[in-house]
């Protein structure tokens, strides 16, 4: 078995708004091993991409709060680092590719400027050379001439934005790759090279990543495990062959499926979960799906589900005691 | 995916200051005003080449008093005798220098109030906003009076008066543009990266704003010409003989009725630099407007 890269432990995380609390993520655990890919799936709201900050400690300040967890990388703890080590730790260690390229460049800077930054971040004695051959190298590792390093970003298209975006978080070599949505932006063939670039780069540098998505159709190209969110809970995790082929599920991931449109079935209609994911500011008791729970029982509105666990399958639900 | 050397593609490159530039000569009162500014600045920066400070500028001549524009004086004379081109001319050095003086102590000193407000929040927020609504309270020339009266006069205090008229209004500027940025996808990535506080406020926050804090410096130092010539009017701003614009206009108020020359020269002087200054300013707001772009 492999080493564990990052080890995310009962994590939940709070928003203090003006409004009142919100339970972003509640009790998640997440494991991930190194040079693996986790597909981190849940409707939006489900606290994907808290979870991705908080691994980055880069939650907003004052207003999102970890309570209670821990999350070790490389069998150390973040939550007891300073704000100096964190910083080291940002990309280099760990780094996050964001939902949207044509908002997440600055655009004043020339791009290959913006690559350089990274790398004289966390090589500080690195020379001008160095530094510029690097930046070379990132371009053509991605697939874009270095003679358009010199040009800004928005010189540039949505699916080369995201690639140089993708340079800039793989400079330093991290061990982890946060990639939040990093596709959603794009059209879907350009998705699709994108992806596979990513999938290509990954098992070359032998980086471990966190694939944050809606589409169950990435997550089936490119994962290695599986984990879906719903409400800050995660409530059903496992390899891909678990998740996809495994015979026992959660109400809600068989809902997900049921939610894909289908090209060779002949309905008409899409099978949408019912109802609305509930106010994380006001979570349901018991179960928190089981307002929406088709095979919705007495115990599942009054007790917290318990962790199934079936090898490398966990399911949180009562269905299967 | 790689491009050949044999034929090696030509991309145009075009920065974001050359697209600037290009918005801004298109607008035809900015580029007056852009002119006008520059000859004034030519001519404040090579008259010492041909006038001389003694001899041409504070010597009095009685013999020569209140002598008509001609071709030896080409405004005339004032009632000592000096010539009044020459005083004009020497004239721009004063405003010019204290103008961007004031504009560069108060750009420094706002931009990193404002930073630092706009960035952080909560309680320096707090106390640099508050302190600077107080200032802001005051009327401008009120509090430059007050300043001049309580610590002299001379230019450094004058500097200082106007500084610290100028400075609430640049940190506001600086602060709100901050608070937009701050939210930005960008600055999210560039501390997802790692980047300190500080090198993304001076790297990634304060060129952003560039736009802003340019139109309102420019706006700025035709704001405190006009103050110091109203002090100088007003006998609190730079003291006679020299031949400050707002100082000879008050000189020349006594001579009104009898020889109404004396105010035009300083009076077109100070109309002309504050115009092109903010037909500049206008221009810049216009051509670093994103929505503009054609």
């Amino acid at each position: 078995m492999s080493e564990k890269l990052l080890e995310i432990k009962d994590l939940s995380v709070v928003y203090h708004t003006e409004d009142g609390e919100v339970y972003a993520v509640n009790h998640a655990d997440l494991s991930i091993n190194k040079g693996e890919t986790l597909g981190l799936v849940g409707e939006t709201g489900a606290g994907k991409t808290t979870t991705c900050l908080s691994i980055m400690r880069l939650l907003p300040e004052k207003l999102g709060e970890i309570i209670s967890g821990d999350i070790l990388l490389n069998g150390e703890s973040i939550m007891s680092k300073s704000e100096a080590e964190m910083r080291s730790i940002r990309g280099n260690e760990v780094s996050m590719i964001f939902q949207d390229p044509m908002t997440s460049l600055n655009p004043v800077y020339t791009v290959g400027d913006q690559i350089a930054e990274v790398i004289q971040i966390h090589n500080p004695n690195y020379t001008k050379e160095q530094v510029e051959k690097r930046v070379d190298e990132m371009f053509l590792m991605v697939g874009l001439p270095a003679e358009r390093k010199t040009e800004y970003p928005h010189q540039f298209s949505g699916g080369m934005k995201q690639r140089i975006v993708i340079a800039m978080a793989l400079a330093c070599e991290p061990n982890l790759i946060l990639a939040d949505e990093p596709t959603t932006a794009l059209d879907v063939t350009i998705q699709a090279q994108v992806l596979q670039m990513m999938k290509d780069l990954k098992e070359k540098l032998n980086t471990a990543m966190i694939l944050v998505t809606h589409d169950l159709g990435i997550v089936a190209q490119t994962c290695d495990s599986v984990a879906v969110m719903y409400a800050g809970e995660v409530i059903e995790n496992g390899t891909v062959e678990d998740i996809f082929e495994g015979e026992n599920h959660h109400p809600y991931t068989v809902g997900l499926f049921g939610s894909i449109p289908d090209l060779t079935s002949k309905s008409n209609r899409l099978h949408p979960i019912d109802g609305l994911m509930p106010d994380p500011s006001n979570l349901p008791k018991g179960c928190k799906f089981s307002p929406r729970c088709p095979h919705c029982k007495d115990i599942c509105k009054e007790v917290e589900p318990p962790v199934i666990k079936n090898g490398t399958h966990m399911i949180r639900c009562h269905l299967y005691k | 995916m790689s491009v050949g050397t044999s034929a090696k593609p030509k991309y145009k490159k075009r920065s974001q200051i050359a697209m600037i530039w290009r918005r801004f000569i298109k607008n035809r009162m900015a580029m007056i005003g852009l002119i006008l500014f520059a000859i004034m600045l030519i001519i404040a920066v090579v008259s010492p080449l041909f006038i001389n400070y003694e001899t041409d500028v504070i010597q009095q001549t009685i013999s020569e008093r209140f002598m008509s524009p001609s071709a030896e004086h080409l405004f005339g004379t004032d009632q000592f005798g000096r010539d009044i081109f020459s005083r004009v001319l020497w004239g721009a050095r004063i405003s010019m220098s204290v103008g961007v003086a004031v504009v560069i102590i108060s750009l420094i000193i706002g931009s990193i109030l404002g930073a630092v407000a706009g960035f952080f929040g909560g309680i320096a927020d707090n106390i640099i906003m508050r302190f600077m609504d107080i200032l802001l309270a005051i009327p401008g020339t009120m509090l430059a009076i007050t300043i001049v009266a309580a610590l002299g006069g001379g230019i450094q205090n004058l500097l200082l008066a106007l500084s610290i008229e100028q400075i609430p209004k640049m940190t506001r500027i600086v602060r709100s543009s901050v608070l937009t940025l701050k939210t930005q996808d960008y600055i999210e990535a560039a501390r997802a990266c790692g980047t300190t506080n500080a090198r993304i406020i001076y790297r990634h926050i304060i060129p952003n704003a560039i736009g802003p804090i340019l139109v309102q410096a420019s706006l700025t130092v035709a704001r405190t010409i006009i103050s110091v010539a109203s002090m100088s009017f007003i006998g609190l701003g730079i003291n006679p003989p020299e031949p400050e614009w707002g100082a000879m206009l008050s000189e020349a108020k006594n001579q009104l009725m009898n020889y109404p020359y004396l105010v035009v020269a300083p009076g077109v002087a100070i109309i002309l630099t504050v115009t092109s200054l903010t037909l500049v300013g206008d221009g810049l707001r216009d051509a670093l407007d994103p929505k503009m772009k054609n």
